[in-house]
């Protein structure tokens, strides 16, 4: 009896053992899915427009949004550009609107604060008049000066900027940015005998490239998150 | 990692200067014709073209009553820069000859048309009208014997070269 008692212990063992090397059951959850999903909107404003506009002689603002898909940012920048400028021998005066639209892309993915160093592209369109007076000494004095008021009423533009900067959170919810622009490419159309010389949102016309800075100042608002459906797609 | 990046920002703050635009203004108010003739090396038979030295009996210039420029003797000239009229979109330059004797003179005329663009340089500098789309409109030069060079008026700019 106990002979049997001893072998039927073995045996017990012997089969604990065994189901201690089969493999339990692993539920896999996909953690991919959903990642490009936004969690939230940016809505800001460049601060640098706005000191800016403290001068008589500019008057603009500037709406920056973005919202991300995993690493990258959307981002639509829309502003209006104003300067009433005193030349040398007369004014100069335009207005307009500027739209930019690109993507960004987040090197600091895995920063706890969601901080931000990025690279982006941008493809920005300008729409705006101009108008200038000026006058012109002959060379010839008996030929007197000239008087001359000319005047652009419909302009449009384009150009691409590369973007780089920097976007770190100062509180929950709350952002400061630095953004530099290399923008290059700029095309304008609808001129007449005065060359469009400064284009709202690009700067002026004939210089390529040009350099572009924004100091942003950010809110974010949280978009509810997507429920993630690991269960049901467990990989047993 | 927020540590690194304000001060980060307030660097690259500091450093948002703006783009100042060149103060170089190259407009110009004035067509300049060279003088130049071709000449032939005796030996190698190659052609090349050199500066023509002439004697002005008188050079003018249309919407202006005197003479532009003026008989002086031993004075020679290889280029002329001869004033347009910013008003008017032509001109007329009168050139008198006279022979190295001084014996005979002969006058020739050529007539330009020209549009105009306005640019902006830069705020201090102000804006400036360009002259440009230079034509010669007519002229008692044969046609073999002027080329138009440039057809912009910009300073130190060779716009048409005539050859004697």
């Amino acid at each position: 009896m106990c002979r049997y008692f001893f072998s039927l212990t073995v045996v017990f063992f012997c089969c604990s053992a065994l189901a201690q090397n089969s493999k339990p059951i692993k539920i896999r959850i996909d953690t991919l899915q959903n990642k490009y999903l936004p969690t939230g909107i940016r809505i800001g404003t460049d601060v640098l427009t706005l000191i800016r506009s403290r001068d008589n002689s500019f008057k603009g603002w500037e709406i920056n949004v973005d919202t991300d898909f995993y690493r990258y940012f959307f981002t639509v920048d829309y502003g209006y550009w104003a300067t009433d400028q005193l030349l040398g021998n007369g004014n100069y005066k335009n207005s307009g609107t500027y739209l930019r639209i690109g993507t960004d892309v987040n090197f600091l993915l895995k920063d706890p604060d969601k901080n931000m160093f990025f690279l982006g592209l941008r493809y920005g369109i300008s729409s705006f008049r101009e108008s200038v007076k000026y006058s012109n000494a002959a060379s010839y004095t008996g030929f007197g000066s000239t008087s001359t008021e000319l005047s652009n009423e419909s302009v449009s533009g384009n150009w691409i900027e590369v973007t780089s900067g920097l976007r770190v959170q100062m509180f929950s919810g709350f952002w400061m940015g630095m953004n530099a622009r290399l923008k290059f490419a700029p095309s304008v159309s609808g001129g007449t005998k005065l060359l469009p010389y400064d284009m709202p949102g690009y700067g002026l016309a004939e210089e390529a490239p040009y350099w572009g800075f924004n100091y942003q100042l950010f809110w974010r608002i949280p978009l509810p998150k997507f429920k993630k459906k690991g269960a049901s797609n467990a990989i047993k | 990692m927020t540590r690194i990046l304000i001060p980060l920002l307030a660097i690259l703050f500091g450093a948002s200067c703006f783009n100042e635009p060149d103060c170089i203004v190259t407009a110009s108010t004035t067509i300049k014709i060279d003088f130049k003739q071709t000449k032939t090396d005796k030996i190698t038979l190659l052609k090349s073209v050199v500066d023509s030295a002439l004697i002005f009996d008188y050079v003018k210039v249309s919407g202006i009553d005197s003479s532009f420029i003026k008989y002086v003797k031993d004075k020679s000239y290889t280029s002329i820069t001869l004033p347009i009229n910013p008003k008017n979109k032509t001109i007329t330059y009168y050139l008198n000859r006279r022979s190295v004797s001084g014996a005979t003179t002969r006058l020739d005329s050529i007539q330009f048309s020209f549009a105009d663009e306005t640019r902006v340089i830069a705020p201090k500098c102000g804006a400036y009208t360009y002259f440009l789309d230079l034509k010669v409109v007519q002229t008692s030069f044969d046609a073999t014997k002027y080329k138009l060079v440039s057809t912009q008026l910009l300073k130190n700019n060779t716009n048409v070269q005539v050859f004697f």
